[in-house]
């Protein structure tokens, strides 16, 4: 897949051209050949369309902190889709998982509510859990009362994300 | 290894004739490959946009890792059935890249009738699951098909090969623990269902995706039901509740993004063959095969300057360079793979047979591929030949390829006509790829000599009638002729998928060293042969 | 001579004061706050006590906890470094009452030189030439005509203030009755004293300073002096020794009223004197810094002595080691502060990780740091991170130098002002010598960074590509033939 980082506010993505006899590029729509080298001291060392350059990398996180000849650059490495296997997306309808009762509404309909923001506390199986909003998100409905029961896959709070 | 000698004269006038009917030639192929690839009606293309779905090419460049090969098969399948309206057979198979692992693709063609099979689109998917099974690769379905063409369905339900092989393959490769992944574009209905049920992986897309064995028109008739395509079988429904599918996509992309990674975890395949060297392009230009490959059905050409184009460096080890000429045999490496070829200058005579058989032995003896270029009009006719036991020395010949354990590969360079085509590994003799050129011609006979044969024939049964009209003979013979022309062409054959598909002569080198890459994947085959009728 | 001492302090200046300390053969003693027990400073001690704090800077301020651990830790001493109690006359005070000694000047004379307006007031009674200004007393529309008739342009200033905060300028009657009343405001705010004071402001002004040593007696040597005019939010970022084209006849005048000044003060251990030098060669005492400054370094180049090692002799009672006659400058110094901050968003502090470090060597080059691979820089502490200082026989040279050095200077994970810093000691101006606190506003568009050419854009994004674990992966996974075919399709 291709790698993806912003530079300044500008989106680059790039690909792979050619691996062999010599390894090419494509940034946006130039293509380049790069040519790595060996160098000490964790440098690194690439030859890009015949001119060489020496650097230093440090990743954290998402920031690139480059450093290429004598300037120092910070980039934002992005990851479009991130994690297979995709977080439920059961939208925007938070159902229980198995049958239990409601022990506590910690929201309100209407109420702004950010990601991992515990929306109700329920108990089932003699344990509790708590129901959390899964992204930033207004609460719409709540649809179950303190200390009723539901069954499993019952709705107990639309969401609209924010 | 020495390099082969060539001996074409670039700046003749035989080679300058061919080489410009040769150019024009492939530039038909090519325009009518772009075509079967690309020209789909624009109402199918805006219905297809209008669901937000990308065409079956885009699904696939965006699969394949970037700056890496793609061998596409048949192409020009079903070019001649249907009036033509299933170019390509609605889909795509072929052997790409896929976060560096080998895999066969087979994607449906939702561009050509929503993507609905006819009899020989399941001819190609399950040829191209069969080249999974043979030679051992993971396939990825890119799933998008409205299911079998009802109005054909006798071509496309019961028989042995038909529909059901697909999902007996996919069972059999799921056996063999070779890898399957299917990303499910848009609606598997039926026995369609079964392709991504029988992936050992499989993504769905959330609103245009969806699995069930009877879609809404078939429930509404049998039950009355009234249920749309998402409640029955849609993204939430099978990852959330009947678990038939594994991973929920918010977007086609997004798919393609999980079925990267879902190969990338895969385990790299044990490889039962190596390559010898580094690969070194062929010495002489591919591009003269233009000047080489000759105009005319009938004609001859030195297969050496062939395998001088094909190999690396140019250099050939010929066996045997004195004995039985008309089969040339040898060693060389293609793409640094070690290979055995077997090429014709001529007709087989008993002491080519001969070489060719133990040729072959020795191939398997030191487990080296075998590459068959076909160039052959049949073996040697006459009394002499049949005394000397030429039937016996071709039964030799068939019977050490039918049963080698290597990898065969075949490309048809030019005839393949009758029994020669046989003992050169034809269709029929599992060979793991076989390709064609544009203008190759494969049929019991040639054109010319099955319009005079029957010409003949006539003639001489209305002798015996005793009423001779050669006019009939005439037309008899023109008939046949057109007829023969038409079945003859490789247009024809890619069209039924005798082959894997046709190339363009400069390609064959790529194409080979691929399907040599693919064929190291698969153990090698139980060694030993039959009786050989001495 | 002490046996052991401690140092009130953190950061690079207290790496320094540590390596001058074991040079000398005297045990150290580290504090610390929880927040920086895995900081350079702590391992370079021979022994380090925690402290406890709020937040991290509170601990570097509690003179309790500093003079007991002092006493606990056997030492005799107390360096306070720069900043935090430095210059704080109650902690000297404190220190001497409880029975230890505080490296640097007795507590009245702190108190003096603190004090904006009386110091000002004790310069000018020495003859030490003061900017014409006026002080307020209370009435502030008293204030506000009196600093009228100085005439225009005129800059405002805390009186307990300091580093720049709480400065205004007024080039009208106006201005300067608004910015009066703001600056009263933001003194009491920052400083806990309202009083403020107006002096006639100097167009172009250079900072020159002198570093003086006084053994307590009155008798004091000064150290020459350096220019600190390369500054930003009125800080320093580039200082020098010497001044860059200073005839000598100045130099000598600037110096002598130096050193009038600090022995009238009787003064004891190292302080600096700052001047404002006008374009006119005109020169007027700016404050005078009780303490130890960050840009010592520079004068120990071109004098070849240890600041540190002198400021310890005199508080254990040795007096001066040497005479001013013996002190003969040598060369030219420059030295400029690596800070973490993003000088094109107007140097706004940042914060990050020392991911990777790589500090410069060479000839003449010294490298001033308290930090390590794999450290946090948060906003906990000043922004300043090291000095990189380079020493050679003529000022070009030096510059160069310096430059090269700070070219080769690695500091990934937090962005820094040392590529700006480059482009300053490169500029023809800087070369030139044509310097004054106002240079980095003047060349503001000179020294931004220069446009990224397509080459180097593409040379970057092609080094952050090849970084990356799964781009590597899908160059390198590709089996063969395949790779070598490329992007074939038949």
């Amino acid at each position: 897949m291709n790698f993806i980082a912003v530079l300044n506010g500008r989106e680059a993505e790039i690909g792979i051209t050619k691996r062999r006899p010599s390894l090419a590029l494509r940034i946006g729509d130039r293509s380049i050949e790069v040519e790595e080298c060996a160098a000490e001291d964790g440098a690194f060392e690439i030859v890009v369309d015949g001119k060489r350059h020496r650097g230093w990398r440090y990743q954290s996180g998402t920031e690139l902190f480059l450093r290429l000849g004598n300037r120092s650059f910070v980039l934002d490495v992005l990851d479009r889709h991130a994690g297979a296997g995709g977080a439920g997306g059961a939208g925007n309808e938070l159902r229980a998982e198995m049958p239990g009762t409601v022990v506590d509404i910690a929201c309100s309909p209407g109420a702004t509510v950010t990601a991992g923001q515990a929306l109700l506390t329920i108990e089932s199986m003699k344990m509790q859990m708590v129901v959390a909003a899964p992204f930033d998100a207004i609460v719409e409905t709540i649809h179950v009362a303190p200390n009723a029961s539901f069954e499993r896959k019952a709705l107990l709070v639309s969401l609209k994300p924010v | 290894m020495s390099r082969l000698k060539s001996a074409i004269r670039p700046e003749g006038d035989e080679f300058r004739r061919r080489y410009a009917h040769n150019k024009a030639r492939i530039a038909e192929f090519r325009s009518l490959q772009e075509a079967a690839r690309l020209i789909r009606p624009q109402r199918d293309l805006d219905r297809m946009a209008a669901q937000g779905k990308m065409r079956p090419r885009e699904r696939l460049e965006k699969l394949l890792d970037p700056g890496t090969p793609f061998l596409e098969f048949s192409t020009l399948a079903a070019n001649r059935a249907y009036g033509g309206e299933s170019p390509g057979a609605s889909c795509i198979t072929g052997i790409g890249i896929v976060s560096g692992q080998e895999v066969v693709i087979h994607a449906d063609d939702a561009l050509v009738k929503g993507g609905a099979w006819y009899p020989l689109t399941v001819k190609k998917i399950v040829r191209a699951l069969d080249i999974a099974i043979e030679n051992r690769l993971p396939v990825v379905h890119l799933c998008d098909s409205a299911g079998g063409q009802l109005q054909l369905q006798s071509e496309v339900f019961p028989d042995k090969y038909m529909a059901g092989r697909m999902f007996r393959n996919q069972s059999i490769l799921s056996k063999l623990g070779v890898k399957q992944l299917a990303l499910v574009f848009g609606q598997c209905t039926a026995g369609g269902a079964y392709i991504p049920a029988l992936s050992d992986y499989n993504v769905i897309v959330r609103g245009t995706g969806a699995v069930f064995l009877a879609g809404p028109p078939l429930v509404k008739a049998a039950t009355g039901e009234i249920v749309s395509a998402d409640d029955l079988g849609g993204c939430d429904l099978h990852t959330g509740t009947s678990g038939v599918c594994d991973y929920p996509a918010e977007t086609e992309e997004h798919a393609i993004v999980i079925g990267r990674e879902i190969v990338a975890q895969w385990e790299r395949p044990k490889k039962f063959l190596m390559p010898q060297d580094a690969p070194e392009a062929p010495f002489y230009d591919p591009d003269e095969l233009y000047g080489i490959i000759p105009d005319d059905i009938k004609k001859a050409f030195d297969i050496r300057e062939v395998i001088a184009r094909l190999v690396d460096g140019s250099r050939f080890h010929e066996y045997q360079p004195a004995y039985g000429t008309t089969l040339v045999c040898g060693y060389a490496n293609l793409w640094g793979y070690r290979v055995g070829i077997l090429g014709n200058n001529g007709v087989l005579f008993n002491e080519s047979a001969l070489k060719g058989a133990h040729f072959i032995e020795l191939c398997n003896q030191n487990n080296t591929p075998l590459v068959f270029l076909q160039n052959i009009t049949g073996y040697m006719v006459g009394r002499d030949y049949e005394a000397a036991g030429i039937c016996k020395d071709g039964a030799k010949m068939i019977m050490a390829q039918s049963c080698s354990p290597v990898p065969k590969l075949t490309v048809m360079c030019h005839a393949s006509f009758g029994a020669g085509n046989y003992g050169m590994c034809g269709r029929a003799f599992d060979g793991r790829f076989l390709f064609s050129w544009p203008n190759h011609q494969i049929g019991v006979m040639g054109g010319e000599q099955a319009a005079n044969t029957l010409a003949e024939v006539k003639l001489r049964q209305m002798a015996r009638d005793g009423a001779v009209d050669p006019a009939i003979a005439d037309e008899v013979k023109r008939k046949t002729l057109e007829a023969f022309n038409d079945q003859l062409s490789a247009y024809y054959s890619t069209s039924e998928l005798w082959d894997d598909g046709m190339l363009d002569p400069v390609d064959t080198r790529n194409a080979l060293g691929i399907a040599l890459s693919a064929a190291a994947s698969a153990p090698l085959g139980v060694p030993g042969y039959g009786v050989f009728r001495m | 001579m002490f046996t052991k001492v401690l140092v009130a302090n953190r950061g690079e200046i207290a790496c320094r004061i540590f390596r001058t300390l074991r040079q000398l053969g005297i045990g150290s003693v580290a504090v610390y706050h929880h927040d920086d027990r895995n900081a350079p400073h702590v391992s370079l001690a021979d022994e380090a006590i925690e402290l406890q704090g709020a937040v991290p800077s509170a601990a570097y301020l509690d003179r309790a906890q500093i003079v007991a651990a002092c006493r606990r830790s056997g030492a005799e001493a107390i360096h306070p470094g720069y900043g935090f109690l430095s210059e704080n006359a109650d902690f000297s005070g404190f220190v001497a009452e409880s029975g230890l000694v505080f490296i640097g000047p007795e507590a009245e004379t702190i108190r003096l030189m603190g004090d904006k307006i009386g110091s000002r007031n004790f310069a000018a009674s020495q003859g030490v030439p003061v900017a014409p200004s006026v002080i307020q007393h209370g009435d502030l529309a008293e204030f506000v005509a009196a600093a009228e008739a100085i005439g225009f342009p005129l800059l405002i200033k805390a009186s307990a203030g300091g580093g720049g905060k709480g400065m205004k300028i007024a080039r009208s009657a106006a201005e300067l009755a608004e910015n009066a009343r703001l600056a009263q405001g933001e003194a009491e705010r920052y400083f806990r004293d309202g009083r403020i004071y107006a002096e006639r402001l100097i167009e172009r002004p250079r900072h020159i300073e002198v570093q003086v040593l006084g053994d307590g007696t009155g008798t004091v040597l000064h150290l020459y002096e350096r220019e600190c005019s390369i500054q930003r939010r009125y800080q320093k970022i580039i200082e020098e020794a010497p001044a860059a084209n200073l005839p000598t006849a100045l130099r000598d005048e600037i110096c002598a009223a130096a050193v009038k000044l600090a022995s009238a003060a009787r003064y004891k251990n190292a302080g600096t004197i700052e001047f404002v030098l006008a374009p006119d060669g005109a020169f007027y005492f700016l404050e005078m810094n009780t303490r130890l400054q960050v840009e010592h370094p520079v004068t120990e180049a071109i004098l070849g002595l240890d600041l540190v090692a002198e400021q310890i002799g005199i508080a254990a009672g040795l007096g001066l080691s040497f005479a001013q006659a013996d002190l003969v400058p040598n060369g030219h110094a420059i030295e400029c502060r690596i800070c973490a901050e993003e000088p094109e968003k107007d140097f706004r502090p940042a914060t990050g990780r020392i991911g990777r470090l790589r500090i410069p060597g060479g000839e003449g080059i010294r490298f001033d740091g308290g930090i390590r691979e794999g450290q946090a820089v948060t906003p906990a502490f000043d922004s300043m991170l090291a000095k990189l200082i380079a020493h050679a026989p003529t000022r070009d040279e030096a510059a160069e130098r310096l430059a090269a050095a700070v070219d080769a200077l690695v500091i990934l994970g937090v962005p820094v002002n040392a590529d700006y810093l480059g482009r300053i000691l490169r500029h023809p101006a800087f070369l030139d010598g044509q310097l004054h606190t106002g240079f980095i506003a003047e060349h503001a568009t000179a020294l931004a960074a220069p446009a990224l050419s397509a080459e180097l854009e593409a040379a970057l994004f092609a080094a952050a590509a090849l970084g990356d674990k799964d781009f590597r992966r899908s160059i390198f996974a590709v089996p063969e033939p395949h790779a070598s075919i490329g992007a074939w399709r038949n």
